[in-house]
């Protein structure tokens, strides 16, 4: 083991408020992303579908668990994150992003439940996501 | 009634690579720092998804449910992380399943040795045009 100690069950990762998205927010993120989706550029595909506007990428959401996890513990690397989409952020719109540890081991490394919410509070995404110590430099 | 397996349909594998200009791009749109110690960031390869052989997979399977692709759940676990620069394999398994409608999408990025670098899970919700879906996020 090297550095810091582990974080314990319990611990949480401060919260990170994210937008409110624009359009060129959400346009960029396609250009950057490739995913042109025009569910996020539209709003009439959007309201066809139910929403009072554009949706901002989940993807653009769930990615931006790494910086906030690196921010917290650059002692630890990340290595998978997942995340099921279950109520839409809309263009507009915040999202408050938050992690808590749910067990940790230097065998099994971090575990995280992580959430993202909108502004009636609901998640929006809810996922996991495993670091690792990080090795010597280079490693990963 | 027997119920018939979902067909699945191979892609691949296609020689990616990490574009160091896209890879600060991408950084940059989900709030992070430029990539640090010349790794790709954890999500980067979801930008393979934009490659016209799967994009079209993607499209047609949309088209021939006349549905509006929606995302479900995604997910990531990786081996080692992906240096900018790297070449890399990807490998991608879709699978079409009827209830609920949605493509599931299965793709592994590999080493052009063949060793195993992540592995990538995608759920698409296949959402009629036409109906009102407030249960899930794009």
């Amino acid at each position: 083991m090297s550095g810091a100690a582990l974080p314990a069950p319990g611990d949480t990762v401060p919260e990170v408020e994210l937008g409110p998205f624009d359009a060129a927010d959400l346009t960029r993120y396609a250009a950057a992303s490739g995913d042109d989706n025009p569910l996020h550029l539209d709003d009439a595909l959007a309201t066809s579908v139910g929403l009072a506007a554009p949706p901002v990428h989940g993807m653009k959401l769930l990615a931006a668990f790494e910086p906030m996890l690196a921010a917290w513990r650059d002692d630890l690397v990340l290595t998978s994150l997942s995340g099921k989409f279950v109520v839409p952020i809309l263009r507009g719109e915040t999202a408050v992003l938050s992690a808590r540890v749910l067990r940790a081991s230097e065998q099994e490394g971090v575990f995280l439940r992580l959430l993202a919410r909108g502004p009636s509070r609901a998640p929006a995404i809810i996922g996991e996501a495993t670091l690792r110590q990080r090795r010597s430099k280079g490693g990963g | 009634m027997a119920v018939e397996p979902a067909p699945t349909t191979a892609f691949g594998p296609f020689r990616v690579s990490v574009d160091a200009a896209r890879a600060a791009d991408y950084a940059r749109e989900i709030g992070g720092a430029p990539p640090a110690e010349g790794y790709a960031p954890l999500c980067y390869p979801a930008v393979w998804f934009s490659l016209p052989e799967i994009r079209a997979a993607i499209s047609d399977a949309c088209l021939a449910a006349d549905s509006v692709p929606v995302h479900e759940s995604q997910g990531f676990a990786f081996v080692a992380p992906l240096r900018i620069g790297e070449n890399f394999d990807l490998t991608v398994q879709m699978r079409r399943d009827a209830a609920p409608p949605r493509l599931v999408i299965d793709a592994l990025v590999a080493t052009p040795e063949g060793l195993p670098r992540a592995r990538i899970e995608t759920m698409l919700r296949l959402v009629p045009r036409q109906s009102v879906q407030k249960g899930a996020s794009a």
